[in-house]
């Protein structure tokens, strides 16, 4: 986001709305104006949506790789051109499981949302998270935007020049069978002390008791409180998943 | 949308917060999908949500609920947010009759959906749990604030805005309503709750947190 010098008068009004702190009111030559500062931005739209400008003083630019990457990771209204071609956070998760059967019985699907709440977050960061995951050889899920940003999957290296755009945030998402779950749960708080954000942890299952007591007695032994409120898919979707179950390669 | 499962608050709180989420599969279940879209959208809109969108176009308090429902296309997704269970049970009760084969995804506290989805003879198919936050918590906000910025599907709330909008409130500059029908203008997909937010900025201001 950019701002048009020659409209701005300074008023501030913009300021709360960015949720990364990019944008100040400046004092130059006498005149007070905004500044947004660029590696914060992250480009999701905001403080433009919002109209709170009085002057329209706020301009979205045409943006070029790798920075076009923050818009598409953090503006849920653009789609992901180089991947999903879905909006929001470019990943179906266990929305439409009932469908696509994504995470099978005998497995957890694990999502990995690194800036949320609030904080956003460098891919410098997410690779430190995937780079930790690949140790215990994780197989990130192949219908995701990180994952597809990966330079190596078997390494959870990013591709390198993408590393300083910061988002905000991006979910590295994988499945594992549960009983691999703790020792992936011991890697992610060891990451989680070296990470300058924080990430939202999600655990994704079908809707089976055995199933949901065993990924219950593995976050209960890593110390991790299961919050009271979850998501559930209520299997209203079709053709269900049994049908129509593909042969999926789950790494590139 | 990913984030409506790591709502914070207590409890009592989320009694009153239930969004909803209507999908389909890319390369599965999506094409031809929007005329059950629009129906389910009619159906949705009959029962009361506090919040209502699509996610292409946006949310009942930046756009009429026609215009959203003329936006909607094969690849849009419907949401609504129910304050009340009865309202989302009734509604849950008719998007089974339709059987529109579109997933239906419901956030909230987990005993009560899995009660009234037994009493209303929907089987659940898969679950995604929160295991709260990791990392630097020390840079978060205050907690009340985090509960408002949090029923933001996509992190577009930000606390320094939740600041501003306590302060216009403590100022005579804005009711409680308005400064939560303003934050929910933001919330794109439309997740969320006004209602709970106009509570929870009660709360901020009682508590003298900012």
């Amino acid at each position: 986001m950019k701002v048009d010098l020659g409209k701005c008068i300074g008023c501030g009004l913009c300021v709360p709305y960015c949720g990364m702190k990019a944008i100040t009111v400046r004092t130059a030559e006498r005149a007070k104006q905004a500044h947004i500062d660029q590696d914060k931005c992250v480009e999701c739209g905001v403080c433009y949506r919002a109209h709170i400008c009085p002057r329209d003083a706020l301009v979205m630019p045409e943006l070029e790789w790798p920075r076009e990457l923050r818009r598409q990771f953090s503006d849920p209204v653009v789609p992901f051109s180089f991947s999903t071609g879905m909006g929001g956070r470019g990943t179906e998760e266990m929305k439409t499981n009932d469908v696509t059967g994504r995470i099978p019985p005998g497995k957890v699907g694990v999502a990995v949302e690194l800036g949320r709440p609030g904080l956003g977050a460098t891919f410098r960061d997410v690779e430190k998270v995937t780079r930790k995951l690949a140790v215990y050889g994780v197989r990130f899920e192949s219908d995701n935007p990180v994952t597809e940003l990966m330079k190596d999957c078997a390494s959870g290296d990013i591709r390198p020049e993408i590393l300083e755009e910061r988002v905000l945030s991006a979910i590295v998402e994988f499945a594992v069978d549960i009983i691999n779950l703790s020792p992936i749960l011991e890697a992610l708080k060891e990451v989680s002390l070296d990470i300058d954000t924080v990430f939202s942890l999600s655990f994704a299952s079908r809707m089976i008791p055995k199933d949901i007591s065993s990924i219950m007695s593995c976050l209960d032994a890593a110390g991790i409180a299961v919050r009271p409120n979850a998501k559930i898919n209520v299997g209203l979707g079709r053709p269900i998943c049994a049908e129509h179950l593909k042969n999926r390669e789950v790494m590139k | 949308m990913t984030h409506s499962l790591h709502r914070q608050g207590s409890i009592e709180s989320l009694s009153c917060d239930y969004p909803i989420l209507t999908i389909t599969a890319v390369g599965i279940n999506e094409q031809g999908s929007a005329g059950k879209k629009k129906e389910i959208f009619d159906i949705l809109i009959k029962h009361n949500p506090c919040n209502l969108s699509q996610d292409k176009t946006g949310n009942v308090f930046q756009y009429s609920a026609e215009e959203l429902r003329n936006g909607i296309n094969d690849k849009t997704s419907v949401m609504a947010v129910f304050t009340d269970l009865e309202d989302l049970r009734s509604a849950l009760i008719e998007l089974k009759e339709k059987d529109l084969g579109v997933s239906v995804v419901v956030s909230g506290l987990i005993e009560p959906i899995k009660t009234m989805c037994s009493e209303i003879g929907i089987e659940c198919h898969s679950i995604n749990l929160s295991g709260g936050i990791m990392g630097r918590l020390d840079r978060l906000p205050p907690q009340g604030v985090v509960e408002i910025t949090t029923m933001c599907g996509h992190g577009l709330i930000s606390a320094e805005l939740v600041g501003e909008m306590v302060d216009q409130i403590r100022k005579g500059r804005r009711t409680r309503k308005d400064a939560a029908n303003h934050l929910a203008s933001l919330c794109h997909c439309g997740i969320f709750n006004p209602k709970r937010a106009e509570e929870l900025l009660s709360a901020l201001i009682d508590s003298q947190v900012l």
